[in-house]
């Protein structure tokens, strides 16, 4: 409680001295320093690492910009380097565990203990955000940038824990263009935040508390009831998620900022693809279009393009979390997206498949059962799988 | 080539009686997802013998007819 209270006064004293003390000029550096600060606080080593890929990123991207030679080499070592510093520090002690778990090895091997890697806080999404910026200089799709917008955009410090990812022309051109405060944009940011806080800290964390006991326990439950946890777990998953969104938008929006949205009514699409283009908005887009299209997407056959959007989605998940649950997540709904696309097929092919869909008792039958898709395969992000056969079991 | 493209995504899209505009936004509005955008551009290159370069696949290019419209002729008549 006292950190939010200091985090909170930190903030009003920096909207104060960005808006009112600092001249405009000024203002990218400000935010910059606030965000480096920000990082120190959870570790100062972060800072260190942070700020060395976006030297090495920036420069890259000076060479790219004018350079001639050997541009797509540099593009792909800066992008294996990225990736594989993301890979190693979420998913090497997984393997390795796994590895050492499995009892592969040597009687004469002494027993070794995983180190647990510290992942850099925000780090999925400041690479994620180096790899965008990185590529789009690349196609010459980015507007020439100094080392300080660059690095606000990377390490701004209100999405930096948890997101959007911000496309780079966006954001950059709001901070080029930032003008004076107006009364509006403070009072959406302002209640963004308290709508944020009461998702967040009110309900969500309420229902996490109540549902999450009661589904490793389902059998001491009423099948209704249980049933009623499995929708309450993505509503809370989703009140969770997208208050932290909204905390995240709303503070941005106090230092003039406007962010893309992270979610669009997802419980209310009508199938499974329309959902995740409605969650997750901004990390979906970004594999969508810095994965799917370039090694699935372009000029390839159907069968490539369903294995794209199974990968896709298995990327997706693993992205989130290195583990067994987020695999079968991936796995789940990538054959959902799959099973969803061969039924968009037939509906070409069949007429009378295609009328029988347009009905509009049709979409509502949908919506329930995507969201009963999705509610169902949500219990992964709490329970392991002998725990949600048990809820499963229960409720079936 | 407006009229085809919009018959082609009426067909296989939208799956509806009801007009398409030319500024209506394909992909906020769900009416396309991803592999639709790759069976578009598949569509875009055999019907009008254009390459579209992989460096244009991006939704902002195909994100209402109209769009498709200027993506479509900056690759017949390149600059």
């Amino acid at each position: 409680m006292e950190n939010l209270v200091w985090y909170f006064i930190s903030l009003c004293l920096s909207i104060f001295i960005y808006w009112f003390i600092l001249p405009s000029r000024w203002r990218s550096l400000f935010l910059l320093l606030m965000s480096l600060l920000f990082v120190s606080l959870f570790n100062f080593k972060y800072v260190l690492y942070f700020l060395l890929h976006m030297i090495l990123v920036y420069s890259a991207g000076l060479y790219l910009d004018k350079g001639e030679k050997k541009k797509r080499l540099i593009l792909t070592f800066i992008l294996l380097w990225l990736i594989g510093n993301l890979c190693f520090f979420k998913y090497s002690e997984l393997f390795l565990s796994a590895i050492v778990e499995s009892g592969f090895g040597f009687s004469w091997m002494p027993k070794i203990t995983v180190p647990t890697l510290l992942l850099p806080l925000g780090m999925s999404y400041i690479i994620f955000r180096l790899i965008h910026f990185v590529v789009e200089v690349y196609k010459k799709k980015n507007p020439k940038c100094s080392f300080i917008d660059f690095g606000l955009y990377v390490l701004f410090f209100p999405t930096f824990l948890a997101g959007p990812v911000e496309r780079f022309k966006p954001f950059h051109t709001q901070t080029m263009e930032m003008k004076a405060p107006d009364l509006s944009s403070i009072n959406q940011g302002l209640f963004r935040i308290l709508l944020g806080v009461a998702k967040k800290f009110v309900v969500a964390d309420t229902l996490a508390r109540w549902i999450i006991p009661a589904l490793h326990t389902p059998e001491s439950h009423p099948r209704f009831l249980v049933l009623l946890f499995v929708y309450g777990t993505a509503i809370q998953i989703y009140l969770d998620f997208s208050g932290y969104t909204d905390m995240a938008l709303g503070v941005s929006r106090l230092f003039g900022y406007k962010i893309m949205e992270n979610f669009n009514r997802p419980f209310f699409q009508r199938n499974v693809a329309q959902f995740w283009r409605n969650w997750h908005i901004s990390v979906y887009s970004w594999i969508r279009d810095y994965f799917f299209f370039p090694f699935f997407g372009y000029r390839a056959s159907t069968l490539k393009i369903y294995v794209g959007i199974f990968m896709t989605m298995i990327v997706f998940m693993l992205w989130h979390k290195g583990n067994l649950n987020f695999l079968l997540l991936g796995i789940y709904h990538g054959l959902g997206l799959v099973v969803w696309q061969l039924f968009q097929e037939m509906k070409r092919k069949y007429p009378s498949i295609r009328k029988w869909s347009l009905r509009p008792y049709v979409h509502s039958i949908a919506t329930f059962f995507t969201f009963n898709f999705v509610s169902i395969s949500f219990l992964l992000f709490y329970l392991d799988l002998p725990h949600l056969y048990a809820v499963l079991d229960r409720i079936f | 080539m407006k009229e085809k493209i919009k018959h082609f995504i009426i067909e296989n899209f939208l799956f509806s009686e009801r007009g398409l505009k030319d500024d209506e936004p394909l992909f906020e509005s769900g009416i396309i997802d991803s592999l639709g955008l790759i069976k578009l551009i598949a569509f875009i290159e055999e019907k009008f013998n254009v390459s579209i370069d992989m460096s244009e696949i991006m939704i902002e290019n195909f994100n209402t007819v109209n769009d498709i419209m200027e993506t479509l002729k900056s690759r017949m008549n390149p600059s």
